[in-house]
């Protein structure tokens, strides 16, 4: 044990002979944990939220295709629906996009009957009142871009040309912004005659099936019974949020490719090649007595030290970055052109993989990259390696 | 410039600060797990909003229709506009089209 711990000291000294060496590889090496570390437990975090928000989603939406393109369906496809057996209940959904100039934000109107109370911001303790005609509730990001609180009335340009601006009744909460940021919730009414779409047809078709068996079953007779319609499962959306979150992390990865092989480039430079001085080190240490077993585990705990103490600060990075950032530095690239984004929060809750990941990436290659030429030089006759 | 310290007291110093990064992440995991039971909390009353709005989309994509909308987007969603249009929203580089094709109609005879 003394003896472990006398070449651990004597590797500690080694590294305090270079601070500077030290520090960069350090450094670096924390700066690539940090953005691994970040995008995996980021990536988890969206993953997990999309499949909690959205198992309240509807079973299965019918929408209805015309040369290739969703278009308005018939809401009296919905009595033909419904007596297909595993369905409870249908919900022609009246929705749409529009285009708010003075902002440029694209708000999502959505036409509904009655909202959970729960998820709006009281104002001046009052709960809001429940929707009437020629009111709306609003999302907090259309809430910030327009400056607008209970009361305030949003106008918008219906689809016949006319003015329309209903008074907002209500704005949904911060926590809530994933699912309802853009989004301008009017009564059906309302949402129709801003959309233009007409009271015999809907934007699509939500269907209640209780028994998750047997949605696939309906989709098939709904899709027999319409050859022009388009079935989506829940099973579906929440695989398309698989997707978009792994098609984004393997860009990002991709991304991040160029900076692991420029600092594989910078690990193999810094351990491979043992300088002249390393070298002279090893051939004395040799010829005072140490064997090459001592010397490489002198060089193992020189690089474990330093690949650790890099992978915690790269890891701490990463949490601080999603808990007290959110994420900032992502959020960023999600953004894109749209005008408004919602502020959410993401918990890094980092699993088995991400950590060997971020193991293998740190600790691995530095250690290997150490050993390889510290064996070579240990196994060499000392009087050689110190004249070079 | 060299580090000026001596050996153990080197040694106590290294491995105290790799004690206190580690005990840093934990604590940082265990405010990780806090938080995520607070999100799981709150998705519990937005899933009933989302069930009563019959909402199937998260906001997080509102520049281009078939990004606020992926689950609902066409195959040709991005190039919608015209058979040419490139698709030039920035978030149509990270929200991909449909994994499957559209559905096909049963042929008559299929076992129902």
């Amino acid at each position: 044990m003394r003896r472990h711990l006398r070449i651990l000291d004597s590797a500690l000294a080694g590294l305090a002979r270079n601070p500077a060496r030290t520090l960069a590889v350090t450094v670096v090496y924390a700066l690539l944990v940090f953005l691994v570390a970040s995008l995996l437990m980021c990536v988890q975090g969206l993953r997990r939220e999309a499949r909690r928000l959205l198992s309240g989603a509807p079973e299965l939406v019918v929408q209805r295709l015309a040369a290739g393109r969703h278009e308005p369906i018939p809401v009296a496809w919905t009595t033909r629906i419904e007596a297909i057996r595993g369905v409870r209940s249908t919900t022609p959904r009246v929705w749409g996009y529009s285009f708010d100039p003075p902002t440029g934000i694209t708000l999502t109107l959505w036409g509904a009957g009655s909202v959970p109370s729960g998820l709006l911001e009281p104002a001046d303790g009052t709960p809001p009142t429940p929707q009437e005609g020629g009111t709306c509730l609003v999302g907090r990001g259309v809430a910030e871009a327009r400056f607008l609180g209970v009361g305030d009335r949003l106008p918008l340009r219906a689809a016949d040309g006319g003015l329309f601006a209903p008074r907002v009744m209500g704005v949904f909460t911060a926590d809530s912004s994933l699912l309802t940021n853009d989004l301008v919730v009017l009564p059906t009414v309302d949402a129709r005659r801003v959309l233009g779409v007409e009271e015999s047809l809907a934007t699509d078709i939500a269907v209640h099936i209780p028994r998750e068996q047997e949605v696939d079953t309906v989709a098939r007779k709904v899709q027999e019974l319409w050859p022009d319609a388009r079935t989506i499962s829940r099973r579906q959306m929440l695989q398309t949020y698989d997707a978009v979150f792994d098609w984004r992390s393997g860009i990002w990865g991709a991304l991040l490719l160029s900076s692991v092989l420029a600092f594989s480039i910078l690990v193999w430079d810094k351990a491979s090649g043992l300088s002249a001085d390393e070298q002279r080190a090893v051939g004395v240490l040799k010829a005072v007595g140490w064997t090459a077993r001592d010397v490489l585990e002198l060089r193992a705990w020189e690089s474990g030290l330093v690949s650790v103490a890099a992978a915690l600060a790269g890891f701490l990075g990463a949490q601080v970055h999603l808990l007290l950032f959110h994420g900032a530095l992502f959020a960023r690239v999600l953004e894109g052109w749209s005008a408004t984004f919602p502020t959410f929060v993401v918990a890094p809750r980092p699993d088995g993989p991400t950590l060997l990941l971020c193991l293998a990436l740190a600790v691995v290659p530095y250690v290997v990259a150490g050993l390889v030429p510290a064996w070579r030089a240990a196994v060499t006759d000392p009087d050689s390696v110190i004249r070079g | 410039m060299a580090l000026r310290l001596g050996g153990s007291m080197l040694r106590v110093a290294v491995l105290g600060l790799l004690a206190l990064q580690a005990l840093a992440v934990g604590a940082l995991w265990a405010w990780g797990e806090v938080v995520d039971r607070r999100l799981a909390a709150a998705a519990a009353t937005q899933r009933v909003l989302a069930g009563e709005l019959q909402l199937t989309d998260l906001a997080l994509f509102s520049e281009a229709s078939y990004c606020r909308h992926p689950t609902g987007a066409d195959l040709f969603a991005a190039h919608a506009d015209h058979p040419a249009a490139l698709e030039h929203f920035p978030a149509g580089s990270v929200v991909p089209p449909p994994r499957s094709p559209l559905p096909l109609p049963a042929a008559p005879g299929d076992a129902p």
